[in-house]
């Protein structure tokens, strides 16, 4: 009978041997959850109303061709109050969006002036493309905002039950397809954004060319975001809530910080990546704060600024999304050691080893 | 005549002569008392007779085995037997189990079974050692590979410019909201953040 004692324990002594590599390679903290693990466990697909479907559509083309400007007043609601603000909006085709406010008494008049980038570098179909992705849309009635009669627009979260509450709700204008009015909410119905106008006038709208500030103009495709996981760089295709990656760019004074945006059509969520150390010196008006087993620095409710450093390369999250998305999306991301000790350049070489037999490396 | 007194013992172990044994038997025949103390002397006789000498447990019996083996607390070496009652290794017959720890036909290490589990304990040594070595190439190796790591450089992420990249980009792919999103890219712009006005 073959003896069944030196295999036993040559097997145990390798296992052994293989948990300790293991326990070696796999670094410290949190690595990041899988991209794929971003599903909202529903399973539903989103219903896609035609009607509402063309008035979305309509809606998202309308500000390339159609000037405005107006007066809007903006509300958030988070955890740590609310925040709302009336604000002058002047929107040109071809100039770009100037927002101005005359302050408050804790925050002084400002003005600044964007235009918007082009088409996603990642994902198609724009943005009601991205919106009917991830919810059901449905014409919800009519109405009036500033005036004006506007089609209303329910956006519901997949599979909900009719006593569930919306998503969002968008409200349209009727003769030009302007969103005038928009509204998210929460799981519970509660109000988290909302936006109006208080007066508008379409068709007139102008702004000087060249004064708007624009996106960084080198964006990343998916074959270059494959290049740059190979090398490190944390480029996941999805992230919790659930949301898709939209658009990559490379930007910054060096070029050398890379912007991933994702959403679901309602949330936005950027993250920007860079190498280096978080030179914490630097981040005054910055609470330090403990998300998970991991420390963090956030800043803003709207937008949630949140920055950290893990493993050589400093994460800074900006995202306009429900506290709770914006929570799982920072967990989601590494949350490594600096990777100076002995583990990390043991977790470095036996990458480099590995790529040294990977044929796809 | 006198009770037989401690010759009862003597009678009942046979060690009485002859005559003394005929003279015993005579007043044991007219004696009640002393007929009761000679039954009584024969069934303890007869009892510890037919019981078996007390042994040591199993478990106590393989300590005291593993004490001669190789390499334990007690190193073996020569001696003479001792003198005196030898104590049964072997469990009487039904005693013990086959395969219990007191089943003394349990190879030892020294004898031709105990040789293969002697080789079982050298292999295993080998394959530790084999295992531990190419455990410790790879992880030299790849401590090696590793190299010192490239202090990284201080960095402070451009706060303004990162939320106003987020803005725009975002309206991109957003169905309208210029105010909220500007409003809120205004605050990190001009150093200020978004008023908190109400607390809930």
């Amino acid at each position: 009978m073959r003896p069944l004692l030196p295999l036993t324990g040559a097997a145990a002594v390798l296992l052994a041997s293989a948990a300790v590599v293991a326990l070696v390679v796999s670094p410290p903290g949190n690595p990041g959850r899988p991209a794929d693990d971003v599903s909202d466990g529903t399973g539903a697909r989103p219903v896609v109303d035609d009607q509402a479907r063309r008035l979305l559509d309509r809606a998202a083309a309308a500000p390339a061709t159609t000037p405005y400007h107006g007066v809007q007043f903006v509300s958030a609601w988070t955890s740590a109050g609310a925040t709302s603000e009336v604000v002058d909006v002047v929107h040109d085709p071809a100039g770009g969006t100037t927002v101005r406010s005359d302050g408050t008494v804790r925050v002084p008049g400002r003005s600044v002036t964007l235009l918007a980038a082009g088409a996603p570098s990642i994902a198609g179909g724009g943005a009601v493309g991205l919106l009917v992705r991830h919810y059901s849309v449905a014409v919800a009635g009519t109405g009036r905002v500033a005036g004006r009669p506007v089609d209303v627009i329910a956006v519901r979260r997949p599979g909900s039950a009719a006593a569930d509450p919306d998503a969002a709700r968008f409200w349209l204008d009727g003769a030009s397809g302007l969103v005038l009015r928009r509204e998210v909410y929460d799981r519970r119905g509660r109000t988290t954004r909302a936006s109006a106008f208080v007066e508008v006038t379409v068709g007139q709208g102008a702004v000087p060319a060249g004064a708007a500030r624009t996106a960084w103009t080198a964006t990343l495709d998916r074959s270059t975001l494959d290049r740059m996981r190979q090398h490190g760089w944390h480029c996941p295709a999805a992230l919790p809530g659930p949301l898709t990656l939209v658009d990559a760019r490379r930007g910054g004074a060096g070029q050398d910080i890379v912007h991933l945006s994702y959403s679901d059509g309602i949330a936005s969520v950027s993250v920007f990546e860079q190498r280096g150390r978080l030179d914490e010196t630097g981040l005054a008006g910055h609470a330090q704060r403990a998300t998970g087993d991991h420390e963090v620095w956030v800043r803003g409710e709207v937008p949630r600024r949140v920055v950290w450093s893990s493993g050589g390369t400093v994460y800074t999250v900006v995202a306009d999304a429900p506290e709770r998305t914006v929570d799982a999306v920072v967990a989601a991301l590494p949350h490594r050691g600096s990777g100076d000790g002995p583990l990390g350049r043991l977790g470095r070489g036996l990458d480099r080893v590995g790529s040294w037999f990977n044929p796809f490396g | 005549m006198s009770h037989l007194g401690h010759r009862i013992s003597a009678l009942v172990d046979g060690e009485l002569g002859h005559a003394a044994r005929e003279r015993a038997l005579a007043h044991v025949a007219h004696c009640d008392e002393c007929r009761a103390t000679l039954e009584a002397e024969r069934s303890v006789k007869d009892l510890l007779a037919a019981s078996v000498a007390p042994l040591p447990s199993g478990a106590v019996l393989a300590s005291l085995q593993a004490l001669a083996r190789p390499g334990n607390p007690v190193p073996p070496r020569a001696r003479s037997m001792p003198q005196g009652p030898v104590v049964p290794v072997l469990p009487p017959p039904g005693r013990a189990p086959r395969g219990s720890r007191a089943d003394s036909r349990r190879p030892v290490a020294g004898g031709p079974a105990g040789r293969g589990t002697a080789r079982r304990s050298t292999r295993a040594r080998y394959a530790a050692v084999g295992a531990l070595s190419v455990a410790g190439l790879v992880l030299g190796t790849a401590f090696a590979a590793g190299g010192p790591r490239q202090s990284p450089s201080p960095v402070v992420p451009p706060a303004a410019e990162l939320t106003v990249e987020h803005d725009v980009t975002t309206s991109g792919f957003s169905l309208g909201d210029p105010g909220l999103g500007v409003a809120s890219g205004l605050g990190d712009a001009s150093g200020a953040t978004f008023p908190t006005v109400t607390r809930r």
